[in-house]
């Protein structure tokens, strides 16, 4: 995107001091799961996490919000039920590996799809809102969500759980877009 | 006896190892006679840094320069001894006044190239050599060609590395360190095969030696010639003790490794050393290291138990931080958030391990300020090679104890810029045409090929792509932060 408020540092400026300094500093970090993105927790900083894998994790921090990549096969580009990924995290000796590795994705047909430029601007505006005291404060938002911990709680590799007893929050808009496929019960 | 006298008998007490008798009369020598302070103060100032009391050896060999500013060989140790104390930007400042007053010896330029490279100034590092390229002395010398090739190398001069270190060749074929700095030029442009031949050719000049043998195990990984590369970590590899990751221990098991006594006796010596230097942390690492290989052999635990004794702790653990491919940044700060809610016993010492090639320098330099910090490669890659096959299995059941600590209202973070930093920072958001007083703005990142281009570098360029997105699907995000009055910042080292 070309706009003198948005600045390639990373292509033009970059060096270690201030990759560290500009996380430190900013009002969140938004990005996908990795180091340089992790680093806005050294700060206390809020950070985004956009195109985030496996479904369900989030890296701990302070102000914490995550949007999955969406799972499919990869042959037929169908979503895999929750079922079977949830299924994974009951029954594999070594579950991460099923669903957060080049072997284990080939091996089960899987593909993740990236979030949609809609879908990473709708989790922005909940991030902001979650800045500013706002985010969260619907009671069928508290509810999804709780239902979304529910769900996830026996998995220990994710916060989502109830025994984690602190659980980083999926972004509503995601859950919202996607109930379906986290509840098909209805 | 005349102050004269005197001198000479301190400083034959002082070159036979009789530190005590010689201070005592040093100090004698200092008391009586005003004229002779600034030798006396330096001498003074190198018992102290030969006894490990950095501080007090930088507070003397001071005190000897406010009296003679004119002797580089004052400003050499004053900037050896600061170094020891982490007073980086003060050594460079001594260095480079011993520099101004003609020290041209290779160590101490080689010293200084390392202060540099620590504090995160490579512009002068690569100005530094620059500058050593007209040097004729250096050019007359093999092991200074040698040692000016390793600098060449390390700031990316891959040509003038490799002319030197041929010239040092030239004179002394058998000069192993020279095959080994080829060895990792040819690493440097991804020549491997190569690599491998110049770790060899070393190795034959050199005999076994640990940390060659080390570095052709990481060319043969690279060439995916797995079971030469584990045989060549088995061979210096001697680590069976534990560690910590994520939170929990970790034992990591070396015990179908074939490990001579030899190997244990060397590491322990090397504690020695670093006890005798004053070193306490790198001390405890290796005596750690030495015990855990001679469980029969008390004098490691001993050792260990010695230094513990005087760091006031009773038992030690490892983690490990930056790995240089997957950045494992926040360890440290993990292990920070548990010391503040009181999970670290006050008996436990921890010493972090890193690599010299970490993802970011910054953060080396800041945790530094925080924690006992060891770098050191060939600990560090030993170690690391041992954790990784228990990593991911013990990780996930630890993940709802680290969400906790992170959001405990008594957890903070840790780390923070000092002054000049926080001036440097400014001014680098001004570069950004960024006012620091004003404007906020949002880091933006999304990994992408170029990650796994860069590290895996002619092996492959898809390591788990699935982690990938494309930055210009956050357009929409970046225009609604931009309408709101915010600025964007796309970071990321090694993006496309």
């Amino acid at each position: 995107m070309v706009h003198p408020k948005v600045i390639d540092y990373a292509m033009t400026a970059r060096e270690d001091f201030m990759d560290i300094f500009l996380v430190a500093h900013c009002r969140f970090v938004m990005g996908t799961p990795a180091g340089i993105t992790d680093c806005g927790k050294l700060f206390d900083r809020p950070c985004l996490f956009v195109n985030s894998v496996f479904i369900g994790h989030c890296p701990p921090g302070k102000q914490a919000l995550h949007v999955p990549k969406r799972l499919v096969r990869r042959t037929t580009g169908e979503p895999v039920p929750i079922d079977e990924y949830l299924g994974h995290f009951r029954d594999a000796a070594d579950p991460v590996a099923e669903v957060f590795t080049d072997g284990g994705l080939a091996r089960n047909d899987y593909a993740y799809v990236d979030n949609s430029p809609e879908e990473i601007l709708e989790a922005t505006k909940e991030m902001i809102d979650m800045i500013e005291g706002r985010w969260g404060k619907d009671p069928a938002d508290q509810e999804l969500l709780e239902r979304y911990f529910a769900l996830f709680g026996s998995i220990p590799h994710t916060q989502a759980g109830s025994s984690a007893r602190v659980r980083q929050p999926m972004a509503l808009s995601h859950l919202r877009r996607y109930r379906s496929w986290y509840f098909p019960e209805g | 006896m005349t102050q004269s006298k005197l001198l000479q008998v301190a400083r034959t007490y002082h070159q036979t190892g009789r530190l005590a008798a010689a201070e005592a009369i040093y100090r004698r020598i200092a008391a009586d006679d005003p004229g002779l302070k600034a030798v006396v103060f330096h001498a003074l100032g190198v018992i102290a840094f030969q006894q490990g009391r950095h501080h007090v050896a930088a507070d003397q060999i001071a005190k000897a320069i406010d009296a003679d500013d004119s002797r580089p060989e004052f400003h050499v140790d004053l900037s050896h001894a600061l170094q020891h104390v982490r007073q980086l930007a003060a050594a460079i400042a001594a260095a480079e006044r011993a520099t101004a007053l003609g020290e041209r010896s290779i160590s101490f330029l080689s010293h200084l190239f390392g202060l540099y490279l620590d504090e995160d100034r490579p512009g002068d590092a690569i100005a530094l050599v620059e500058r050593m390229e007209a040097d004729d002395a250096i050019g007359a010398d093999p092991a200074a060609r040698r040692e000016r090739g390793r600098m060449r190398r390390i700031v990316g001069d891959a040509a003038g590395a490799s002319y030197d270190l041929f010239g040092a060749l030239a004179d002394r074929p058998a000069l192993s360190t020279a095959w080994h700095q080829l060895g990792l030029i040819a690493r440097l442009s991804g020549d491997d095969a190569r690599s491998v031949l110049c770790y060899e050719r070393a190795l034959a000049c050199a005999g076994p030696n640990p940390d060659l043998i080390f570095d052709k195990g990481l060319a043969l990984q690279r060439m995916r010639r797995i079971e030469e590369a584990r045989a060549c970590f088995r061979e210096v590899s001697f680590v069976k003790t534990y560690t910590m990751c994520y939170g929990a221990d970790i034992e990591l098991d070396f015990s179908d490794l074939d490990i001579g006594p030899h190997r244990a006796e060397s590491v322990r010596q090397r504690g020695l050393e670093a006890e005798r230097s004053g070193r306490d942390i790198e001390a405890v690492a290796l005596f750690g290291l030495a015990s855990s290989l001679m469980p029969k052999d008390r004098r490691g635990r001993q050792d260990l138990d010695r230094v513990l004794a005087r760091l006031g702790k009773r038992r030690v653990k490892f983690q490990f931080l930056f790995h240089p491919s997957m950045m494992i940044a926040t360890e440290p700060d993990m292990f920070m958030r548990r010391v503040q809610l009181g999970q670290i016993p006050d008996d436990l010492l921890v010493v972090f391990l890193s690599g010299t090639r970490p993802a970011n320098h910054t953060l080396i330099t800041m945790w530094r300020r925080q924690l006992p910090l060891l770098v050191d490669d060939h600990l560090y890659y030993s170690m690391l090679e041992a954790l990784l096959p228990g990593l991911r299995a013990t990780v996930g059941l630890l993940w709802a104890d680290l969400y906790e600590n992170y959001a405990h209202p008594a957890s903070h973070a840790v780390l923070s810029f000092t002054s000049e930093e926080m001036e440097r920072g400014r001014a680098g958001l001004r570069r950004l045409s960024i006012d620091p007083d004003r404007d906020w703005f949002v880091c933006a990142f999304a990994r992408d090929l170029g990650w796994s281009k860069r590290l895996f570098s002619g092996l492959t360029d898809t390591y788990t792509p699935f982690r990938n997105a494309d930055i210009n699907s956050y357009r929409l995000a970046m225009q609604h932060i931009v309408d709101r009055g915010g600025t964007v910042v796309r970071i990321g080292a090694g993006v496309e």
